[in-house]
C-alpha cells in the first residue's frame, strides 16, 4: 500500500521506529550528565570506537549524501578527495600532534585552548568566529536537508521535516548532551552504512558492474574523461585541481577542519584517555574511507541512470537514484540513513556551538567584566538553555539564511575563509615557543583579511572556485605574519608555556608531571 | 604500570620498520596487479584543456558578474598580487601531471613514515590499556591509511 507521501507504509513504520529509537536513546544518556563536564565533554568517558564513529558520522550529513554525489556528477571522482585526501593525513597529523595537548590540557573548547596558549583576544576571535559559522551551517544544514532532500523526493512540506528533526535532535542533545550525541551516532552510523552500502550496491549492480560503469561514463564524450581521476591537472577549470586538493585541502583545510573544528575535536576531548583520544581520530579515519563509495560512485552511476539532470539540477542525482532504485523497506532504511546522517550532523554542531558560547564567548565577557566564572550548575544548566535557543533560533531562520547557491561549494568557501589562518596559529603556538600572544593577534587577524582579499580579488587563480587555493596562501600569510610580529615582541615566560607547546611535553618529564597534575586537578 | 597480556610481546621500532616494508610491498603488489588486470586497467587520459589564454593571462571574471566587492578588490590588489601570483602559476603548470599522483600518495607515505618510524614509540601509545601488538598506534595508522594509498594510486 502507497502513502499519500510516496513512501510504502513499512517505510514510514522504519523510519518512525528509528527517529523513536534515537529519541530513547538520547534520552536514556540523561542519566548520565550530572555536571557541566558530564554534558559538554562527556565526563572523559568515551572509549576510542564511539569516538571514531562519532567523529565520521558528526563530519557526514545529509547534504553530503547530496552534495558530493552531485559534485561527483559534475566533477567526477575527484569530489572524493574531500573525504580521502582531505581526511586521513589530516586525522594523523591531528591524532599525533594536537589532540595530545588538547586532551591532556583538560579544555572545553579549541577556543579556550589558545586562550591559553595566546591571551583572551585570540580566545575570543577565534570562539566567535566558530560560534558564527555553526550557528549559520546548523540553519543551513536544516533548510537545505529538509529542503533538497525529503521534499524533493518525498514531497513532505520541508517546514514540517525540519521541526520533526529539529525538535527530536534538540530534546536529545538537550538532554543527554555529547555523551547522548556520541551513542547515538553509533547507532546513526551503522544505519548510514546499511543505506549507503544498499544504494551504492543496487546503483553498481543496475549499471552493469563497475567496469560497465567506467565504459559507458568514458564513452559519453571527451567532457567525462577526468571522471575517474582523482587528482586534475593544475590548470583545470573546475574546483579540484591537484595543487589545491594536496595543498590547500591535505595540508591547511583538513587540518584546520581536523584539528581546529570544535565539533570533531570535542569528541577526543570526551576521551578516557589519551589512547582512546589517538586512537578514536584513527579509527575515525578508516571509518571514513568509504564515505565516497556510498556518496560518490552512486553520483557517477546517476550520469548513466539519470542522465538528463544537468549541470543544476546535479544535486538532485541521490534523490532521483533512491526514488528509482529502492524497493519498499529499503528505501525507508535508505531514508532512515538521510535522516541518521542529518540528526547526527545537527547534534554535533549543536552542541559544539553551546560549548563554544559558555566557555569563550559568556565566559571570556564575564571575565573581562571582572565577574567571576561560571559555577559548575550554572554552566550546565546555562548549556542546557543555549542549545534550546539554538536550536530553536536555527529553525526559524534556516529559510532565509539558506537561500544561497551551490550549497557545497558555498560552504567550503565559509570554511576557507577561516581556516588557513586558525591553522596557522594553533600550529604555531604548539610546536614555537618563541610565538606570542600579539603574534597569535596579528596572524589571526590579518589571516583573515587576506583570506577576504584572495577570494574576492579576481583574475589571480586558473580554478573558477579558488577555494583551496585561498586557504594554501592564507595559511602561508598568516604563518609569515604571526612569526614576524611574535619576534617583535616579548617572548612568553617558560611557565606559561609548560605543557602547552610540543618541545616541553615530548622531551620534559617535569612538564608532562605537571600536566598530568593539572588534568587531574 | 600498563598491564600485560601473557604470551603477546610489543612491537620494536625495527619490527615495526620490517612490518611498513612488508606492507608497502603488499600494497605495491595489489597495485600493479590492478593497474594490470584488464578488466580494470585505465587508459593515460590528455590534459585537460589549459585555463591560462594563448597570451598567458590568468582567467578574468566578466565585468558583467563582478559584485562592487569585486571591482574594489581588483581595483586596488590586481595590480599588487597578479604578478606573484602568475609567476606561481607558471612554475606550477611545467610540473607533469605524474607528479600529482606522486604527491598525493606521497603525503600518505609520509604520514604512515612519521608516525611508524619517526615517532618516539612511548609518545604515540601513551595511555594505551595493554601493552600488545593491537593496542599499537602505529600499526593501526598504517593500517588505517593503506586504503587510501591503494585508491590514489588506482584513480591516477
Amino acid at each position: 500500500m502507497e502513502s499519500a507521501m510516496g513512501l510504502h507504509f513499512i517505510d514510514v513504520i522504519i523510519i518512525v521506529v528509528y527517529m523513536i529509537g534515537s529519541l530513547a536513546l538520547g534520552i536514556y544518556c540523561t542519566r548520565f550528565v550530572g555536571s557541566a563536564e558530564d554534558f559538554f565533554i562527556a565526563g572523559k568517558s568515551l572509549p576510542f570506537w564511539a569516538i571514531g564513529f562519532s567523529i565520521v558520522t558528526s563530519d557526514i550529513g545529509a547534504v553530503d549524501f547530496v552534495a558530493v554525489a552531485g559534485a561527483a556528477y559534475v566533477n567526477g571522482v575527484s569530489a572524493a578527495n574531500f573525504d580521502w585526501m582531505g581526511s586521513m593525513p589530516a586525522m594523523v597529523i591531528a591524532a599525533f600532534v594536537f589532540v595530545p595537548y588538547f586532551w591532556r590540557s583538560g579544555v572545553f573548547t579549541i577556543p579556550e585552548f589558545l586562550g591559553r596558549r595566546y591571551n583572551t583576544a585570540v580566545q575570543f576571535i577565534n570562539g566567535l568566529i566558530w560560534a558564527v559559522v555553526l550557528f549559520f551551517m546548523l540553519a543551513i544544514m536544516q533548510w537545505l536537508s529538509a529542503d533538497k532532500l525529503m521534499h524533493t523526493v518525498l514531497g513532505w512540506n520541508p517546514y514540517i521535516t525540519l521541526w520533526i528533526t529539529a525538535g527530536i535532535t534538540g530534546i536529545y542533545t538537550f538532554s543527554g548532551g555529547l555523551t547522548a550525541v556520541v551513542f547515538t551516532d553509533v547507532v546513526q552510523l551503522i544505519v548510514m552504512y546499511v543505506g549507503g552500502m544498499g544504494l551504492l550496491a543496487l546503483s553498481l549492480w543496475e549499471v552493469g558492474g563497475w567496469s560497465a560503469l567506467h565504459t559507458k561514463i568514458l564513452a559519453l564524450g571527451p567532457q567525462y574523461k577526468d571522471h575517474f581521476t582523482l587528482l586534475l591537472p593544475h590548470n583545470t577549470t573546475g574546483p579540484f585541481p591537484w595543487t589545491g586538493i594536496v595543498f590547500g585541502l591535505g595540508l591547511v583545510m583538513a587540518v584546520a577542519y581536523m584539528s581546529g573544528n570544535q565539533v570533531i575535536v570535542q569528541r577526543t576531548l570526551g576521551a578516557r584517555s589519551e589512547w582512546d583520544a589517538k586512537g578514536g581520530m584513527l579509527f575515525g579515519g578508516l571509518l571514513k574511507f568509504f564515505i565516497p563509495l556510498m556518496v560518490a560512485l552512486p553520483g557517477l552511476c546517476a550520469i548513466i541512470l539519470v542522465p538528463n539532470l544537468g549541470r543544476e539540477n546535479a544535486d538532485r542525482a541521490v534523490p532521483e537514484m533512491i526514488r528509482l532504485l529502492m524497493p519498499a523497506g529499503l528505501r525507508g532504511l535508505m531514508f532512515a540513513a538521510l535522516f541518521a546522517a542529518m540528526m547526527s550532523h545537527i547534534s554535533a554542531s549543536l552542541n559544539s556551538t553551546t560549548t563554544i558560547f559558555i566557555t569563550d564567548i559568556i565566559g571570556q565577557l564575564r571575565n573581562w567584566m571582572g565577574k567571576a566564572p561560571v559555577k559548575e550548575k550554572t554552566a550546565l544548566r546555562l548549556g542546557r538553555i543555549i542549545t534550546a535557543a539554538l536550536i530553536i533560533s536555527t529553525a526559524l531562520l534556516a529559510k532565509p539564511i539558506a537561500d544561497r547557491e551551490q550549497i557545497y561549494v558555498f560552504m567550503q568557501t565559509i570554511l576557507s575563509l577561516f581556516q588557513g589562518p586558525l591553522l596557522a596559529v594553533l600550529l604555531l603556538g604548539i610546536t614555537w615557543p618563541r610565538a606570542t600572544g600579539y603574534g597569535g593577534l596579528a596572524g589571526l587577524v590579518l589571516g583573515v583579511m587576506c583570506c577576504f582579499v584572495l577570494k574576492y580579488t579576481p583574475g589571480l587563480f586558473p580554478s573558477e572556485e579558488p577555494f583551496l587555493f585561498v586557504a594554501w596562501w592564507s595559511f602561508v600569510f598568516a604563518m609569515i605574519v604571526t612569526v614576524v610580529v611574535s619576534l617583535l615582541t616579548k617572548p612568553e615566560s617558560e611557565e606559561k608555556l609548560r605543557g602547552l607547546v610540543w618541545s616541553s611535553v615530548v622531551r620534559d618529564e617535569d612538564a608532562q608531571r605537571a600536566l598530568n597534575n593539572r588534568v587531574t586537578q | 604500570m600498563i598491564p600485560r597480556r601473557s604470551g603477546v610481546k610489543d612491537m620494536t621500532r625495527t619490527e615495526c620498520v620490517i612490518a611498513c616494508c612488508m606492507i608497502a610491498v603488499a600494497n605495491l603488489s595489489l597495485c600493479l596487479f590492478l593497474g594490470a588486470h584488464p578488466a580494470i586497467a585505465q587508459t593515460a587520459t590528455p590534459d585537460a584543456a589549459p585555463a591560462v589564454t594563448a597570451g598567458g593571462q590568468l582567467p578574468m571574471m566578466p565585468e558583467s558578474e563582478m559584485t562592487w566587492v569585486n571591482k574594489v578588490c581588483k581595483a586596488i590588489f590586481y595590480p599588487v598580487l597578479y604578478p606573484f601570483f602568475k609567476l606561481v602559476n607558471d612554475l606550477l603548470l611545467k610540473i607533469p601531471n605524474w607528479m600529482a599522483g606522486f604527491c598525493g600518495v606521497g603525503l600518505f607515505v609520509c604520514a604512515m613514515f612519521w608516525v611508524a618510524v619517526i615517532l618516539n614509540k612511548d609518545y604515540v601509545n601513551h595511555g594505551r590499556p595493554y601493552k600488545t601488538i593491537f593496542t599499537d598506534l602505529r600499526l593501526w595508522t598504517v593500517i588505517s591509511m593503506t586504503p587510501h594509498v591503494l585508491v590514489y594510486f588506482y584513480f591516477r
